[in-house]
């Protein structure tokens, strides 16, 4: 529905079409009431009338981002970008082998291509696995050519995999703000609440001695994206695993609170990120 | 480049417009005829608006917001294409327009003002392919 929308809602009534059918978003009950609850604790104080019409403005942008991605798939028709930390999104690109850590955030698909386009690695995406088949054949159709997905199945077998892509100078993007059952994670405090965060790409950090590379992709308006990336984590191979992967966690957390406490409405967590938020 | 959809707003733009202006280092600039916000925005704003009036010339005000999407909405389903479905909306504007600019009551300005505005953008169409922009 989503690739006939693109194909035939002429660009100048997109943003009608687009506020419109974000209202529709707002139906969704479940998406709604967690991305109200995450919004609570993000912004301390606030009341649930203004986290109602905040949810909007996420759903709004989650509209836009879907379309975006679907369209440059579709027609190639790519968004302007912004950098804002270059020399470290450049330093990533030069050195061989590296994780790219990201969240749900603006365009998670749309950067892979970038990235997988400017720079001369190859990249592979870990994502949950895509249910709809006719999306995961629309996704294997239109992926770029040196763009590798990897849907995170069996997590023992895939990190295999990434270790030797890593090793062989590819960069291995994750989501690290999410975890999915079946996945190894670690304890971490989110905006003061209790969180599990994956400890895959921590673990392939040290395994591989490769550095993490905070970067996230935001929506700055319409068909413009920024690039946010932080200077490089790095985990040096110690026996004291816990304690490497506590303070590698804990820059991670700090960045990624930064990130969201600013741009809350680009944050596509729709469930409660922590136990305490979903009672 | 020139990243404006419409004659009117290319023409604007190329004479306005401090073009390359902002291409810097850090900033990657799509090339792409519809990659302006403020043209993009405006246009769809514009013709919402103008579509609620003229519901609203038949039916209340409240109902007539959403049944200006539901109007948009709906020649969009022919399945033409995003090109011919544009042109379907624009001459079922103008057809509309036309209509109403006969009509009393303050809806004919809204008709006055599209069709200002469309003759405007067809002669600046004709200037734009003769100045080759």
């Amino acid at each position: 529905m989503l690739r006939y929308a693109v194909l035939n809602v002429p660009i100048w009534i997109e943003p009608v079409v687009i506020a419109s059918w974000s209202l529709f978003f707002l139906l969704w009950a479940s998406a709604r009431r967690g991305v109200m609850r995450n919004l609570k604790a993000i912004k301390p104080g606030s009341t649930s009338v203004a986290n109602f019409f905040r949810s909007y403005r996420v759903f709004w942008n989650f509209a836009w981002t879907l379309a975006d991605n679907v369209r440059f798939k579709e027609s190639h028709v790519i968004p302007d970008w912004e950098f804002t930390g270059y020399e470290h999104f450049e330093a990533m690109q030069t050195s061989g082998g590296a994780i790219l850590l990201t969240a749900h955030m603006g365009s998670y698909d749309l950067g892979a291509h970038l990235f997988a386009e400017r720079s001369g690695h190859r990249i592979i995406m870990v994502r949950a696995p895509e249910i709809d088949p006719e999306t995961h054949e629309f996704e294997e159709k239109h992926r770029a050519e040196e763009l590798r997905v990897e849907f995170n199945v069996k997590a023992s077998d895939l990190a295999l995999d990434l270790l030797h892509a890593i090793r062989e100078g590819g960069i291995v993007a994750v989501q690290g703000d999410r975890v999915t059952q079946g996945i190894a994670d670690l304890p971490a405090t989110l905006f003061g609440k209790p969180t599990r965060l994956p400890a895959g790409p921590f673990a392939l950090a040290m395994a591989a001695r490769a550095p993490i590379h905070p970067v996230f992709i935001v929506r700055v308006g319409r068909r413009r994206y920024r690039v946010i990336a932080f200077p490089p984590i790095t985990i040096a191979p110690t026996r004291e695993r816990d304690t490497a992967f506590a303070a590698a966690l804990e820059t991670w957390t700090k960045e990624l609170e930064d990130v969201i406490r600013t741009r809350w409405y680009q944050w596509f967590t729709f469930e409660p990120f922590s136990p305490e938020l979903a009672e | 480049m020139n990243r404006h959809h419409f004659a009117l707003a290319r023409l604007i733009a190329h004479f306005v417009e401090d073009r390359q202006s902002c291409l810097s280092g850090t900033i990657l600039l799509a090339n792409d005829r519809d990659q302006s916000a403020i043209e993009n925005y405006s246009v769809a704003i514009w013709f919402y608006v103008t579509t609620v009036c003229y519901i609203a010339a038949v039916v209340p005000w409240l109902l007539a917001i959403p049944l200006a999407v539901v109007a948009i909405s709906l020649p969009l389903l022919s399945g033409a294409g995003m090109k011919a479905n544009g042109q379907i909306l624009m001459l079922l504007q103008f057809s509309a327009s036309a209509y109403f600019a006969t009509a009393s009551g303050p809806v004919k300005y809204v008709a006055w003002l599209f069709l200002i505005v469309f003759f405007m953008n067809s002669a600046a169409w004709i200037l734009a392919r003769w100045l080759e922009i």
